[in-house]
């Protein structure tokens, strides 16, 4: 069987000054082959960093990953990374992008690109596959990205926030677009995101982190049937459920005043609206 | 599937502008500009023009522009001008290909490791301020007047900047890059060449463009010092003959033949190249 074990994982950083913090700390977790799991946090919880040591990108500071029984010390072809800010090289075309993955393996170069073309007509990309980076939009960018990942047929797919930069129309046609290619393939997906949302409408299971320091916080099962109605009652309970659950991450319920603001700033009563005043619209 | 948003983006289709320009909103034509920079010159010539003929500064020592031209065109016409450009152009491409072969490995080297970085840092910063013309006393002691020296300046002073920008640009490689070579386990030698040398370029080029730029002017200055023929030997030779005409000629061709190669190649190389990926540097 095919399938990620992390155990016990631990980071911890040396800062400046001597001390050490700890960015991570028992992150146990199995993940089945097929398995589609989502890193929910705010920033600081660890998420990446548990996506990176997964990724063989970063050491850890205790306890271990394996991937099919094997344990991971560093990079590996049983895994690709889609990273957030798309990472493709501006001075290669598209194809070349996608194939940089196979170039690394040695594949020759006639085979590596007319594998590439072949994955770029399937999503719709090919009339861009001599295109440069720099002519696509950042929604197309990212599918490239997603191409070159997959172009290597690893078994686990690692996205850190990889939809994070686009436009919420953008976004909701990738993820849709990322599920037709995880059902095609059964690929081991770990995702890291920090959008509720995203977290509900694609994971299998969701593990929200906390921070300071990153850890686990609990693991929802999401088993809302696919595709996903974002607008049925179960899935707005399932998204009320989770932003429950990270209402403290979030400061819910700790909501402040802020009165010295308006002193600061001359004004201890909101002052009456002026006529004709120009900046209003702005 | 249906493909996402498939429209090109036109972003980068426009040129550099001004933080003037940015500010001001819609900016003046291209032409325009291009316009007020020819009449500018245009005036300077004519100033000069006033200035020489009113002999406000003794003829003989300033020539008009007529005069000049005339000078030039005579230079020409003996097969003079031609025969000493040429030798001035050899001697640069020889000295800057030499300093190419040399600066550009080197440089790829010294940014990869932070260890030759250190080594070498203290040496260079000391060596690199000695500006050219000032090896050519130490090239005339060692190898005479004549071709060598004036290679050995013009490469000592071009391999500087090719060196110190071609590390830079490796030391500053973005980290990203860096993790997708580790993510697909790409072998040392092709990450070298489809990563981090493309990477650096926008670097690369500029050391390439200083590096040529400093040695043409170099040149000129080792001809004077050094040489029986070249633009450099051409206008020395013209001020013991007492021809400023031949003098400011030869400078003006000095100087177009300079902006020819600077400007006109290095700018195709960089159209085709780092403006063709969209990774021009802002400064």
């Amino acid at each position: 069987m095919s399938r990620v074990e992390i155990r016990n994982l631990r980071k911890t950083y040396s800062v400046p000054g001597g001390s050490q913090v700890v960015a991570l700390q028992d992150f146990s977790l199995d993940i089945a082959t097929g398995e589609f799991i989502c890193l929910l946090g705010p920033s600081g919880c660890g998420k990446t960093t548990a996506l990176n040591i997964v990724a063989g990108l970063l050491k850890q500071s205790g306890g271990e990953v394996r991937v099919d029984e094997r344990k991971v010390t560093g990079p590996g072809p049983d895994r690709a990374y889609v990273f957030q800010d798309y990472a493709l090289f501006p001075w290669l075309t598209v194809a070349e992008n996608v194939a940089f993955g196979l170039e690394s393996q040695g594949w020759q170069k006639t085979p590596r690109l007319e594998r590439a073309r072949a994955i770029l007509a399937v999503m719709g990309l090919d009339k861009f596959a001599d295109a440069f980076p720099k002519q696509l939009s950042g929604g197309m960018r990212q599918r490239v990205s997603i191409a070159r990942a997959l172009a290597v047929n690893p078994k686990v797919l690692l996205m850190d926030e990889p939809f994070a930069a686009l436009d919420a129309f953008t976004r909701a046609q990738l993820q849709d677009e990322l599920l037709s290619i995880w059902e095609a393939l059964n690929k081991t997906v770990l995702f890291v995101t920090h959008n509720i949302d995203e977290a509900v409408q694609l994971a299998d299971r969701i593990v929200v982190m906390t921070s300071r320091p990153g850890r686990m916080k609990l693991v929802v099962e999401n088993d809302l049937p696919r595709p996903r109605d974002v607008t049925s009652p179960a899935y707005l309970e399932r998204v009320n459920q989770v932003r429950a659950s990270l209402g403290e991450e979030m400061g819910l319920g700790h909501h402040k005043t802020y009165r010295g603001l308006a002193d600061i700033l001359g004004a201890g009563v909101p002052a009456p609206a002026q006529e004709g005043a120009s900046h209003v619209a702005n | 599937m249906s493909p996402i948003d498939a429209t090109p983006a036109t972003v980068a289709e426009h040129g550099p502008r001004s933080v003037m320009d940015r500010l001001r909103g819609p900016r003046a034509t291209r032409f325009a500009h291009a316009a007020v920079g020819y009449l500018f010159l245009v005036g300077v010539i004519l100033l000069w023009h006033l200035a020489a003929s009113t002999g406000i500064y003794p003829r003989h020592l300033l020539p008009t522009p007529m005069e000049v031209a005339q000078a030039v065109r005579e230079a020409f016409a003996d097969g003079d001008l031609i025969h000493n450009v040429m030798r001035s152009l050899e001697r640069q491409v020889v000295g800057y290909v030499a300093s190419v072969i040399v600066g550009l490995p080197l440089g790829l080297v010294v940014g990869w490791s932070r260890w030759t970085q250190s080594a070498l840092q203290t040496t260079i910063r000391i060596i690199y301020p000695i500006p050219g013309v000032a090896w050519v006393p130490l090239a005339i002691l060692w190898f005479g007047l004549g071709f060598k020296s004036i290679i050995f300046a013009i490469f000592i002073t071009a391999v500087f900047p090719i060196l110190v920008n071609t590390a830079a640009g490796v030391a500053a490689i973005d980290e990203q890059y860096i993790r997708v070579v580790k993510v697909f386990g790409t072998k040392p030698l092709r990450a070298f060449l489809r990563v981090v040398i493309p990477a650096a370029m926008p670097f690369i080029l500029t050391g390439l463009r200083l590096g040529y730029g400093t040695g043409w002017r170099v040149i000129i200055s080792a001809e004077i010092l050094a040489a029986t023929d070249g633009l450099g030997f051409m206008i020395d030779n013209a001020r013991w003959q007492l021809r400023p005409d031949l003098v400011i000629g030869g400078m003006l061709i000095i100087g177009i033949v300079g902006l020819l190669v600077e400007t006109v190649f290095f700018d195709w190389l960089e159209r085709r190249t780092i403006g063709r990926w969209g990774m021009q540097r802002t400064d």
